[in-house]
């Protein structure tokens, strides 16, 4: 495949990615693409591979990859916490890419658990320049329950939602199926604020998927306040979509959405800095 | 590493190969060479997602069993090149004969056995013959294309007003061309709607862990002289559509691939 080469690396040699390369003289900016839940590096429904060919072709070296234990990626035998060895990880991406495509500064990308670990690992990692989080951490505010509730008993088909939901006795099949523990909200936002003051730029970009927790592109103010209008901060709501993107058009809009984000945030060759 | 009789066993390894080296493929290699080679054909689309891990966990089984192994993705599909709706029933069949070629030139076995699930199963028996494969393994082939064609327009049918998925109905417009996550050109559908599955000729195993579909046409293959039939428990949920993001992990099946297989080897 032109552009595209497989790769096993990492410090025990443990891990498996496909680092992608414009055709173009490559800018200095590497996109890591991490695992979404437990489905390997091609994303959802192909999500990763789309997202980093488009990338590619606007000038950006990237690397989709399997975390440690996740799809064709081993173990090394470590003893540290699962947050220790995603670092570790990444750790060892950035420097494949360093030494691959000459990339000075990266942007970590993921959706749902992926964006958890682009998170942790973008609030501490060294040379990370941006995150593209999508479903992250949002919570949820009064403002929230208020959208949640009030339509329903006026639209037919969120009452059939409502009802179907409450037949399972099981938590909400969706949210059970996605749920992830989210950290306290303090704690995430006095990161958030860190990140933004050491001029790292942030996307996030929620689906209809995560309307269990986040149901306005408005919240995203209620639960950060001032991190919402930081010059750094980026944040679309894509109310029609699902968790995982399932129809084209949609992956399609949200990689639109990625490529003219990261062409104005970290344009390519400008040493990540925005004009 | 080694396996505890001293036998090295080497990491699989990413590689390219096949026409523009557009197919992708994990490969595992031993030193023995006295053991056949086996050859995983994936299934396609969101199946071969949902199976990819079991995919990997029967290929290590197989590889610590002392057989080289390749596990591929198809043209158009997973991380070879290609977009997704230009995936063609033939050019799988070609990229499964390109696939059979490397492995036996990474292995020097000329001994190969395939393994395929649902289209990957359909794939294998196709290429059978040109590829010469000793022994099939196949699970829930699908020998129906029509019928195939037939649950997958359902499925996607039913999707946009999947309340659990959307928070409000998508539209026709948003859902057409596509099955379950991927585009699917006419031509795809074509290919599927007039395939027709040769028996194979050499010794078959199918491993059947649903009970409806393609009911028919699979009691004929199971008929065939070579054919034998193992049921698999639990049945599995290929088209549901609450699960899609579900793994399929079937160790049962796992198991008796690998004593199959390692047994008559």
């Amino acid at each position: 495949m032109n552009g595209e080469l497989a790769l096993r690396f990492g410090r025990g040699h443990h891990l498996v990615g496909i680092a992608g390369f414009p055709t173009s003289p490559p800018g200095d900016v590497g996109v890591i693409v991490l695992n979404a839940g437990l489905v390997h590096r091609v994303g959802p429904f192909r999500l990763h591979v789309e997202l980093t060919r488009a990338l590619n072709q606007l000038g950006y070296t990237t690397l989709r990859m399997d975390l440690s234990t996740l799809g064709d990626s081993g173990a090394t035998g470590e003893s540290g916490s699962q947050s220790e060895q995603v670092r570790a990880d990444i750790r060892d991406a950035m420097d494949q890419l360093r030494a691959q495509g000459g990339c000075t500064r990266f942007v970590l990308a993921g959706l749902c658990s992926g964006a958890e670990n682009a998170f942790l690992a973008a609030s501490s990692e060294q040379d990370v320049a941006g995150a593209i989080l999508i479903d992250g951490y949002a919570y949820r505010t009064p403002g929230f329950y208020l959208r949640r509730y009030l339509p329903r008993a006026l639209n037919p088909f969120r009452v059939i939602r409502f009802i179907s939901r409450k037949i399972h006795t099981a938590p909400i099949q969706s949210e059970a199926r996605f749920a992830v523990e989210f950290p306290p909200r303090s704690a995430v936002s006095e990161q958030l604020q860190r990140m933004l003051d050491g001029g790292m730029k942030l996307l996030f970009v929620f689906s209809g998927g995560a309307s269990s927790y986040f149901n306005h592109l408005r919240q995203f103010r209620e639960c950060y306040g001032p991190i919402a209008k930081h010059p750094g901060t980026t944040v679309y709501y894509l109310a029609d979509s699902d968790h995982t993107f399932i129809l084209a058009g949609d992956r399609k809009e949200l990689i639109d959405m990625i490529g003219g984000w990261i062409t104005c945030a970290l344009p390519v060759g400008s040493g990540g800095s925005n004009p | 590493m080694t396996d505890g009789s001293n036998r090295e066993i080497d990491k699989d390894i990413p590689i390219r190969f096949g026409r523009d080296g557009d197919a992708f493929g994990m490969y595992a290699h031993t030193s023995d060479t006295q053991m056949p080679a086996v050859l995983l054909c994936p299934p396609f689309g969101l199946e071969m997602i949902r199976t990819h891990r079991l995919y990997r966990q029967l290929a290590q089984a197989l590889h610590a069993g002392g057989m080289p192994v390749l596990r591929f993705d198809y043209r158009c599909t997973g991380d070879a090149g290609g977009d997704s709706r230009e995936l063609s029933l033939q050019h799988c069949i070609e990229d499964t004969l390109d696939a059979v070629r490397e492995l036996r030139a990474r292995s020097s076995s000329q001994r190969v056995t395939v393994f395929g699930a649902r289209l990957g199963a359909t794939t294998a028996m196709q290429a059978a013959k040109e590829a010469g494969f000793e022994r099939l393994v196949l699970w829930d082939p699908v020998l129906d294309g029509q019928a195939y064609v037939r649950s997958q327009d359902a499925l996607q049918e039913a999707l946009p007003l999947d309340c659990m998925r959307f928070p409000k109905p998508r539209t026709p417009a948003d859902v057409a061309g596509q099955w379950l996550g991927f585009e699917v050109s006419n031509q795809l559908r074509k290919e599927l709607s007039e395939m027709q599955v040769p028996t194979p000729s050499a010794s078959t195993l199918i491993l059947d862990s649903r009970l409806h579909e393609d009911g028919m046409a699979r009691d004929a293959l199971a008929a065939t002289k070579h054919a034998t039939v193992i049921r698999i428990q639990p049945s599995t949920e290929w088209n549901s559509l609450d699960r899609l993001e579900h793994a399929i992990l079937l160790p049962a099946l796992v198991q008796a691939t690998t004593k199959y297989l390692l047994g008559t080897a």
